[in-house]
């Protein structure tokens, strides 16, 4: 027990007296950081590349970053999903790391029949990163999803192949064991803690003499959506890749909207990382 | 870290409106009353006897004026085909019997349709509500099923029949509740119409007042309305030309106006 005190302190003073010069997305004792649903920022001066965010840094607490999924969709349901999220490091001290990630989606929907619709998401995220021993990582994440929808669109066809979220609060762990120095395995939860209803209202005119006003709310038929997964994370200095699988709820990666259907669940992403 | 915090204050108290702004549904008046007039198209209550013809038919002639059925039944399906717009548009049901359509998630929804009527001018330019009146009605979805019931309250409502459907002399004016029970799917067009129709209030034309409390019934464009008689009500199918059914707790009857007989 008294040997685990001491390689504890031994690392959260290492950790504390060499920070300020590493370099932020390696820990002070060279380990390159997972950044994929962590409290790390990609470091100052940093594109990274991913196939499900760009974000770019701009210093060594602070990024900023679109989702390109959510601009793909355009491809495969009739919306036009422009987004944006900033994170910003607010603690980095030791072995903890926190992070704040506000995010804004805003899903423009055009039908077949002219009636338009706009459906706003803004995830707040709270991260929280521990190095529990010298190469496990506790991951922790709240975030709460707040999503409105204005319009008289068919609101159906936003639902992303089911899934509509209003108010949501979810939380996450990913527990992350460093093998090498660039291979680790992940185990990674997420549970949706609290599911409000989706509130949606338009008016329009119907013809020259008839206007309507429509006032509604969506409830989704699975209130509290969750996944396990495990998997494996390559953190080589210019390319990451997460790759994992498991079952329950797909979470949608960036609005974090649930997929409203058990199932097996893929997860998984590709990153270069370009120092400029 | 302060636009952060900002950023939160902002996205809570959004939020925390979303929250408390809750949908109120409101309760479809008469529900009660409708349905039982509604189960009465379906089994009539009264009776009929051939021995009465000659004054059952009289009395059909006399009902038939004050229903305002040149007129009244296609304006009535022209509010649910507009309300079958707007619900179709917002991808809300628009059956009452269909199975409900989760798509995952659960809708509820209240719609307020606003009609101006037509005015006895019909000027061009704008509709005016304030000179030709009003139509307000009101449709809910609760839990992913459409209520049979849309209600409203018609104010001033002036119409020129001849402007309305260009085959009826005169100036109406409405004044009072109305409900529109469905039948069946909201219609996309007159032709496709299935409704009870409930009103009371003040119905003229030409300033004669017609009636103050009526019910009709549409279905695929056959119209029937109840007629009193000493036992209940029996149920009159109108016909083309001068064919009337007359369907009562007894059997059904086809008769013939002209003739002032039925078999």
């Amino acid at each position: 027990m008294a040997r685990v005190a001491v390689r504890w302190m031994a690392l959260g003073a290492a950790l504390l007296a060499v920070g300020s010069v590493a370099h932020a997305d390696e820990t002070a004792d060279g380990l390159p950081k997972l950044t994929y649903r962590t409290a790390y920022v990609v470091g100052r001066n940093t594109l990274y590349l991913g196939l499900l965010a760009f974000e770019y840094g701009f210093t060594d607490r602070l990024e900023i970053g679109s989702d390109p999924p959510s601009w793909a969709a355009r491809t495969v349901i009739p919306v036009l999903i422009p987004n944006l999220h900033v994170m910003e490091t607010i603690l980095d001290q030791g072995p903890v790391t926190f992070s704040v990630r506000l995010a804004g989606y805003w899903a423009q929907l055009q039908t077949h029949d002219g009636s338009s619709g706009s459906l706003v998401a803004t995830p707040l995220s709270l991260f929280g990163s521990l190095r529990l021993w010298d190469r496990i990582w506790l991951h922790g994440e709240g975030t709460f999803v707040y999503v409105r929808a204005l319009g008289s669109g068919d609101y159906t066809e936003l639902h992303f192949g089911g899934g509509i979220a209003g108010i949501t609060v979810q939380a996450g762990a990913m527990l992350e064991c460093r093998l090498t120095r660039i291979f680790s395995l992940t185990a990674t939860v997420r549970y949706q803690v609290y599911t409000g209803d989706l509130a949606f209202e338009g008016s329009g005119s119907i013809d020259p003499y008839t206007t309507a006003q429509v006032n509604g709310r969506a409830m989704e038929v699975v209130s509290h959506p969750w996944q396990a997964i495990g998997g494996v994370a390559l953190l080589w200095k210019h390319i990451h890749l997460v790759l994992g699988a498991g079952y329950g709820y797909y979470f949608l990666p960036g609005p974090d909207i649930a997929y409203p259907k058990r199932t097996i669940v893929p997860d998984g992403n590709f990153a270069v990382v370009i120092p400029l | 870290m302060r636009r952060f915090l900002l950023a939160f204050e902002v996205l809570v108290a959004t939020g925390g409106a979303a929250c408390v702004s809750r949908l109120e549904i409101p309760a479809p008046p008469m529900q009660e009353e409708t349905q039982a007039i509604a189960a009465i198209y379906d089994l009539p209550t009264g009776s009929f006897g051939l021995g009465n013809a000659q004054s059952t038919l009289s009395s059909v002639s006399a009902a038939v004026p004050a229903l305002a059925l040149d007129w009244l039944p296609n304006y009535a399906s022209g509010l649910l085909t507009a309300l079958e717009d707007r619900i179709k548009s917002s991808g809300l049901p628009d059956n009452p019997d269909a199975t409900v359509e989760t798509h995952y998630f659960i809708l509820s929804a209240v719609i307020a349709l606003n009609r101006v009527c037509l005015g006895w001018d019909n000027p061009p330019g704008p509709p005016d509500a304030a000179t030709n009146g009003s139509i307000a009605l009101t449709a809910v979805v609760e839990n992913g099923r459409l209520h049979p019931e849309s209600w409203g309250t018609a104010t001033g409502c002036k119409l020129n029949l001849m402007a309305l459907n260009g085959a009826t002399m005169g100036n109406a004016t409405i004044n009072g509740t109305l409900i529109l029970y469905l039948l069946g799917p909201l219609p996309g067009s007159d032709s496709q119409a299935r409704f009870l129709f409930t009103f009371d209030g003040t119905l003229a034309v030409d300033n004669q007042t017609l009636s103050t409390s009526i019910d009709f019934r549409v279905f695929d464009g056959l119209l029937a309305f109840r007629l009193p008689v000493s036992d209940g009500d029996i149920i009159v199918e109108l016909g083309t030309g001068s064919s009337v059914t007359l369907r009562a707790s007894n059997g059904t009857f086809r008769c013939d106006f002209s003739a002032l007989s039925c078999q």
